[in-house]
């Protein structure tokens, strides 16, 4: 998304900094961060806007969506038969035509690196699938059951794509023609669709 | 019709514009003292602009310019560039009026005004901040295949499906037009083209079950004047008492709603989304639509009119004059939509007036553009879905050994879903009465699927691998005499095809770019190689030449690979992405 939107590029980049560091702050803090303590940390707790900027790459932030995220579970997860029945779905829905039969991607993203625009945890899957994402992935909580869908979770989970991770290093999307950048979104509200 | 709105920037943003400009408005205005009308349909009167993307009306990309020659091209070296900030695919050309260049950027479709006074520096920048949704509807990479140029506006369509006009002399929005839905599966990338004060648009979405339509809007208001769609019936075709299809299979009526199975018209696709070219003296404007959707013919039994077809069509109402479908009951992703390159040429002992038009199918057609007659057409690729072409019916022969099926794997058909050329744009040279094509050389298997047509989604039922590359060479500048319709001679590239628009001058040299990033200079009468630089990115944007302030001529490319041709660039020694403006000059 930088390269599409280097304004906004910057000021995600300047987001995700301040995020980040919220959580690091909240993690030193209390063991188990609750919103609203996390919203307190004062001003002058955080470091140099400078240093922000560079706060190096790694797990995810341990913000509350991530305890929920350990609390939800694909109830299909492990169960025979559901991967198969999640490929049809993921053939039949049209999802192959856009992220490929393979998966690799095509006119939407690879699901089979790490890199993973909206987290890769099921429920973020989950989500992704349900709600929609704003480049264009539709919203198939209206036409699927979420059975269905977390059987299609289930079917992507035997693609090989890491697991768990919010964000990731990936390869260049862009290289499939597909004309999406390489977009890591972690602020809190940035992966409305 | 959609809603048009007009815009004009806020008193207080202008004022404060005009504030900053402070000192230097006085050069930057260079351009607004002159004369910013141009009469399009006159190229000589200024020969060292390039004002359509097409170079002319008739699409040649063929410039008088002839400074840079084939006697001392060799000493051609970069001049000045301009990094376009982005990394999809640059399908588009430079357009140059007066002391101004205009390039429109992939999406998110910002628009540049670079002062050629000052090479590189920008006049104006415009972001119109289209609806990300489209990045997910665009079935071949989020690009703009070129902008338009009139009365002192420049048009362009965005992604989200708007066609914007903005004043060249700031930039900002005169109005923005809503042409159609992203949710429906339609986006906009074709360049739109101005005649006779109205500017022709139309949509892409012919892999997500769109329906294909062609519109005017008025150059001064933006708003919707006439609309034609390409299936369903007469009345939404403009089709009338005066269309004269010159071949009786394209005679009929409703053929574009019962040459499909009940309602499958509706998805049936048929997109306008590559050229439009314009003879002002027939008053026609010539344009193509795109395969029929979905791609598993089996779903739609029948010709499927009027997909993968030409259309010459009154500027004033939209009115077809004639029709003619080159692919009936097309099953490999053949579209249409390819360049329809009008040039005058000595057929048969008399001028005829001639439209040019290298079809993704591989053949090349030289008809006449008056009355849709085909007077001589034979493949420029190697091909094989084909085995031969009545002249009298004109209908291909087709290999029913190659016709897709559901279950079934079809192998080795000729040429591939790319086609044996795709929109990329030929040029034409009046000087060596040839037609230089960037050619796709490439085979595939396909396999069709029953397609659920799903809103948004793509609507199409085929998988389809590229396979063998016939002769050892994926692509070729084929040169191409089309009084016969035979190839002169081709410059072959064994490892990518190529996919880059093509410029001819009066230098006789002919400039095209590959997918690995080399932009050449050819003999425009052998083919041999003069001149080449390695630019930093593939090219698939179309090369354009213009006379600088300073009086010398200067040739400009827009490299940045993506789009369909990106799919080849994948391989792992091919470059990678990213939009970066080369201009040359001795």
């Amino acid at each position: 998304m930088s390269s599409a939107f280097p304004d906004r590029g910057r000021r995600r980049a300047a987001a995700l900094g301040a995020a980040t560091v919220v959580a690091l702050a909240a993690g030193c803090k209390t063991e188990q961060p609750k919103g609203a303590e996390v919203s307190q940390v004062s001003q002058a707790t955080l470091p140099a806007v400078s240093f922000v900027l560079r706060a190096p790459e790694g797990p995810a932030p341990t913000l509350a969506v991530s305890r929920v995220q350990a609390l939800v579970q694909n109830p299909y997860g492990g169960v025979m038969g559901a991967g198969e029945e999640g490929r049809f779905l993921y053939v039949h829905m049209n999802c192959a035509y856009c992220h490929g039969f393979d998966a690799t991607g095509g006119m939407g993203p690879d699901l089979t690196d790490k890199s993973w625009r909206y987290g890769g945890s099921d429920v973020d899957v989950f989500n992704s699938i349900y709600r929609g994402r704003r480049q264009g992935m539709p919203a198939w909580g209206p036409l699927l059951t979420e059975d269905q869908i977390w059987k299609l979770v289930a079917y992507i989970r035997t693609l090989g794509g890491e697991t768990g991770a919010r964000y990731g290093g990936g390869h260049n999307a862009a290289s499939t023609g597909a004309g999406e950048s390489e977009t890591r979104k972690t602020a809190p509200n940035e992966d409305q669709p | 019709m959609m809603p048009t709105r007009r815009l004009t920037p806020p008193r207080t943003a202008r004022a404060l514009l005009l504030l900053l400009a402070g000192g230097t408005l006085g050069c930057a205005a260079a351009d607004q003292g002159t004369n910013l009308k141009r009469d399009l349909t006159r190229r000589d009167q200024h020969p060292g602009e390039w004002a359509i993307q097409g170079s002319d009306y008739g699409l040649t990309r063929y410039s008088a310019l002839h400074e840079i020659d084939r006697s001392n091209v060799h000493g051609l070296h970069v001049a000045w560039t301009f990094s376009t900030g982005q990394t999809q695919g640059h399908e588009g050309t430079p357009l140059v009026i007066g002391n101004t260049m205009y390039i429109v950027t992939p999406f998110p479709d910002v628009a540049y005004a670079l002062d050629l006074t000052k090479p590189g520096t920008v006049k104006w920048k415009h972001d119109p901040h289209p609806d990300p949704w489209a990045i997910g509807v665009a079935c071949c990479d989020v690009v703009n295949r070129g902008w338009a140029y009139a009365d002192g506006k420049l048009v362009y369509n965005l992604l989200d499906d708007h066609t914007v006009a903005l004043d060249v002399n700031d930039g900002h929005e005169i109005w923005r037009t809503k042409l159609a839905d992203v949710n429906t599966g339609q986006t906009m990338t074709m360049a739109p083209l101005i005649a006779d004060g109205k500017v022709i648009v139309g949509n892409s979405g012919g892999e997500m079950g769109a329906r294909g339509w062609v519109a005017a809007l008025d150059l001064e208001t933006g708003k919707e004047l006439w609309r034609a769609y390409s299936t369903g019936p007469d009345s939404d075709v403009k089709i009338t008492a005066n269309t004269k299809p010159f071949y009786a299979k394209d005679r009929g009526k409703d053929l574009g709603a019962t040459s499909w199975p009940g309602d499958a018209w509706k998805h049936g696709a048929g997109t306008v989304w590559g050229w439009v070219s314009y003879d002002p003296e027939l008053h026609l404007i010539y344009h193509g639509t795109s395969n029929a959707g979905p791609w598993n013919a089996d779903q739609r039994p029948g010709d499927n009119k009027w997909t993968s077809s030409v259309f010459a069509r009154d500027v004033n109402t939209g009115e077809v004059r004639w029709v003619y479908q080159f692919t009936p009951h097309e099953g490999w992703d053949y579209d249409g939509v390819n360049e329809d390159v009008l040039v005058d040429l000595p057929i048969g002992g008399r001028t005829r007036k001639a439209l040019l038009h290298f079809d993704r199918n591989g053949y090349g057609y030289t008809m006449d553009r008056a009355t849709g007659e085909i007077l001589a057409v034979n493949p420029f690729v190697a091909i094989n879905w084909s085995t031969g072409f009545d002249m009298t019916t004109g209908l291909p022969q087709i290999d029913p050994a190659k016709e897709t099926h559901v279950g079934i794997t079809v192998k080795n058909i000729c040429p591939s879903t790319a086609g044996g050329k795709d929109e990329e744009p030929s040029a034409y040279s009046p000087r060596t009465g040839l037609a230089y094509i960037p050619a796709i050389n490439v085979c595939m298997d396909y396999e069709a699927h029953q397609a659920q047509y799903i809103a948004g989604t793509p609507y199409m039922g085929a998988k389809f691998p590229a396979t063998s590359s016939p002769g050892g060479y994926k692509g070729a500048l084929v040169a191409w005499d089309p009084k016969t319709a035979t190839v002169a001679w081709a410059v072959p590239d064994t490892a990518y095809p190529v996919y880059s628009g093509v410029l001819a001058t009066a230098g006789d040299l002919v400039f095209y770019g590959t997918l690995d990033g080399w932009f050449r200079a050819v003999d425009a009468r052998t083919g041999e190689k003069l001149w080449e630089a390695k630019l930093g990115s593939g090219i698939i944007g179309g090369p354009m030449t213009y006379r600088g302030p300073d009086g010398k001529q200067y040739v400009a490319v827009l490299s940045g690979v993506g789009g369909v041709g990106g799919v080849y660039a994948t391989v792992p020694k091919a470059p990678p992405t990213g939009g970066m403006l080369y201009v040359f000059s001795l």
